[in-house]
């Protein structure tokens, strides 16, 4: 265990000089133990984006891709995340606010966690729900960058309607945007519906007896005077081929008793799961 | 073409006999006495003979209205139009009272309008013409008089003053003329099928669709597909008084008809055999389509149905027409006369029709409205 955390320091130690070496405060903003799983590019492209973002809104965006989380902790992947947030004292400022995704790659386990007060009410517990969700469909398929750029979107978003007074949480989401419109019904919406679903409701109805008016109407089968039922003398079944589809099973409904964030006494905030 | 026609009159009196549908019996209106059809019919077969001999001979001197001249002028469409409707009028000789009946030429049956006694034109159901089979009247007229006022009931669209205002102006029991057809229909489909079954792997959801291409052929057989074969019954109407019970079909004898209306057809089963095939057809991609069992989803992409008509039986089958007037236009009514099935169309009142929009539709938005705004 003590052999990776090096080798993970090291690495960090590299990126801190590759990457931001003008920004002595930040640090830098992917954390691997597998030379494999980035080439150069894309951590300067993940770096470079990471860093606009948290220079601009003042809090770390960090990915961290790990090959086992159980080498650095006996304790479950989101400790895994919040231990090494610590020691390498991540986060932006003197609150050290930051955000951060740790995907383990042996049992494809993933901890979202937040530190820092601007972290911690930038992205709510509601948030982390809707941010898995934008960066989880790209990992089930094994693609890391898109997981990842997704992610950085995601938390640019975030930050930028926290600091516009409405950080994202339950009361609302859309597909386009993270919209803080509660879901209460306008009174137009409410005005039309009392009106077109008791109308269609009473059209039908009086159509039906409007019907009941009429009873001549011509025959147009004869089943009544068949002697003698369907006699089949072919019947032929013939596999032709087989197609399969897939569709990622969407988070549709949340179930949050509340709004805001959850924080812990450690002051991270967090969630974890499987990818 | 017979000029004469035929009462059946009561052996022992003279009176005139009506076939009462719940005795099954002719009967004497006069003395009461009760006769078979079968007896009756033996009993005047010699008659009726001699009756449509004579029938066939006034009718080849059929009344000839003078033509016009070319100073009537004037006249000149109306006598057309007589002339026109002439051609299919008949005249006969009461034998009850002499009065001259002037009939449509496809009156088999009728009343004397004068002395009121059932006649009978046996020339018109004879030979060629003669029905295979005849299905007895066994509701009577006071059973269709009620049958229509039931009819009434439960309308809730009905003008309040239709059922107490109008009335039955026409009320007549007619053994309506039907081509009965036997025949078999052959089809053969071809399906574009899928069977599709969804799991769950992970966070995916996967549908794995199989494919199948069916084939499925077979025959089935009618017995009696029924037709009518008068242009002047709606064949709406005629339709919908199905189903008539064919275990009471029995061979044809003139023995049911006094009392009644009868026609002969005027439309040949040729022309009627279409509607046949028609129903035919779609019953038997029916039973087909039914055959297909196990796929999710089945598309016919070819089909092919071959029908071989079989035996066409001739039947005259009873039917009360019953005529109403009201607000300046006519309803009419027709009921199975053996089954009592009524049928006709209603005419809707506007008031009541928008009354009752109204009210569901104020009960409703006023529910939804409390739920939406109270609620919500």
């Amino acid at each position: 265990m003590k052999r990776k955390w090096i080798c993970l320091l090291l690495l960090l130690a590299a990126l801190l000089c590759l990457s931001v070496p003008a920004a002595a405060e930040v640090s830098g903003y992917v954390l691997f133990d597998n030379d494999d799983f980035f080439t150069d590019e894309e951590l300067s492209e993940l770096n470079d984006c990471a860093f606009g973002i948290a220079e601009r809104y003042g809090c770390g965006i960090y990915v961290v891709m790990l090959e086992d989380y159980t080498e650095y902790t006996d304790g479950d992947v989101r400790d895994c995340a919040e231990l090494v947030y610590t020691e390498f004292e991540l986060g932006w400022g003197e609150g050290h606010d930051g955000v951060m995704l740790l995907l383990s790659m042996a049992d494809r386990d993933y901890a979202l966690i937040a530190y820092g007060d601007k972290g911690n009410a930038s992205f709510t517990d509601y948030g982390k729900d809707v941010l898995s969700d934008e960066f989880l469909p790209y990992f089930r398929y094994d693609d890391w960058m898109g997981g990842f750029r997704a992610y950085q979107d995601a938390c640019k978003d975030f930050l930028r309607q926290a600091e516009a007074g409405e950080p994202v949480d339950d009361y609302g989401y859309s597909d386009y945007g993270y919209s803080d419109e509660p879901h209460e019904m306008s009174d137009g919406t409410k005005a039309g519906i009392t009106v077109a679903a008791p109308s269609l409701a009473a059209l039908g109805v009086c159509q039906g007896m409007k019907r009941k008016m009429k009873s001549a109407r011509r025959q147009t089968d004869a089943r009544r005077y068949v002697s003698q039922g369907l006699h089949l003398y072919a019947n032929q079944d013939t596999f032709t081929h087989r197609t399969e589809t897939r569709r990622v099973i969407q988070t549709e409904q949340r179930s949050h008793s509340g709004r805001g964030t959850t924080v812990s006494s450690s002051g991270f905030s967090g969630k974890s799961g499987k990818f | 073409m017979p000029a004469q026609v035929t009462n059946y009159q009561c052996p022992a009196c003279g009176g005139p006999l009506r076939y009462a549908g719940d005795t099954g019996k002719l009967k004497c209106e006069y003395c009461g006495s009760e006769y078979a059809p079968g007896k009756i019919e033996e009993h005047y077969a010699q008659h009726d003979q001699t009756a449509a001999e004579a029938s066939q001979a006034a009718q080849d001197q059929a009344v000839e209205f003078p033509p016009t001249s070319p100073d009537d002028e004037i006249w000149d469409e109306a006598s057309h139009q007589w002339n026109t409707a002439e051609d299919h009028l008949r005249a006969y000789n009461c034998p009850s009272c002499g009065a001259e009946l002037i009939c449509d030429e496809t009156t088999a049956a009728t009343s004397c309008p004068y002395c009121g006694n059932p006649t009978i034109v046996p020339g018109q159901l004879s030979g060629m013409l003669k029905p295979d089979y005849v299905i007895p009247f066994k509701l009577d007229k006071a059973a269709a008089v009620a049958a229509l006022i039931k009819h009434y009931q439960g309308k809730k669209l009905l003008p309040r003053t239709f059922s107490d205002r109008n009335h039955i102006e026409k009320i007549q029991g007619v053994y309506v003329p039907f081509w009965l057809y036997d025949g078999q229909a052959d089809a053969d489909v071809t399906y574009n099928a899928t069977r599709s079954h969804t799991h769950r792997r992970g966070n995916e959801e996967i549908t794995v669709t199989e494919h199948f291409r069916l084939r499925r052929a077979g025959t089935v057989s009618f017995k009696r597909i029924p037709v009518d074969a008068s242009s002047k019954m709606p064949d709406a109407h005629m339709d919908a008084i199905e189903p008539f019970d064919y275990k009471e079909l029995k061979p044809f004898s003139t023995g049911y008809l006094p009392g009644y209306l009868a026609d002969k057809y005027d439309v040949s089963q040729e022309e009627c055999a279409s509607r046949a095939d028609e129903r035919a057809t779609n019953t038997t991609m029916s039973a087909v389509n039914d055959s297909v069992r196990g796929y999710d989803t089945a598309v016919p992409v070819s089909q092919h149905v071959h029908l071989r008509r079989g035996k066409v039986h001739y039947a005259l089958l009873p039917v009360w027409v019953l005529s109403t007037r009201w607000d300046g236009k006519n309803f009419l009514f027709t009921m199975n006369g053996q089954t009592g099935k009524m049928i006709g169309d209603l005419p809707v009142s506007r008031a009541k029709y928008w009354a009752w929009f109204a009210g569901i539709f104020g009960g409703l938005a006023a529910l939804l409205a409390a739920f939406l705004w109270l609620a919500m």
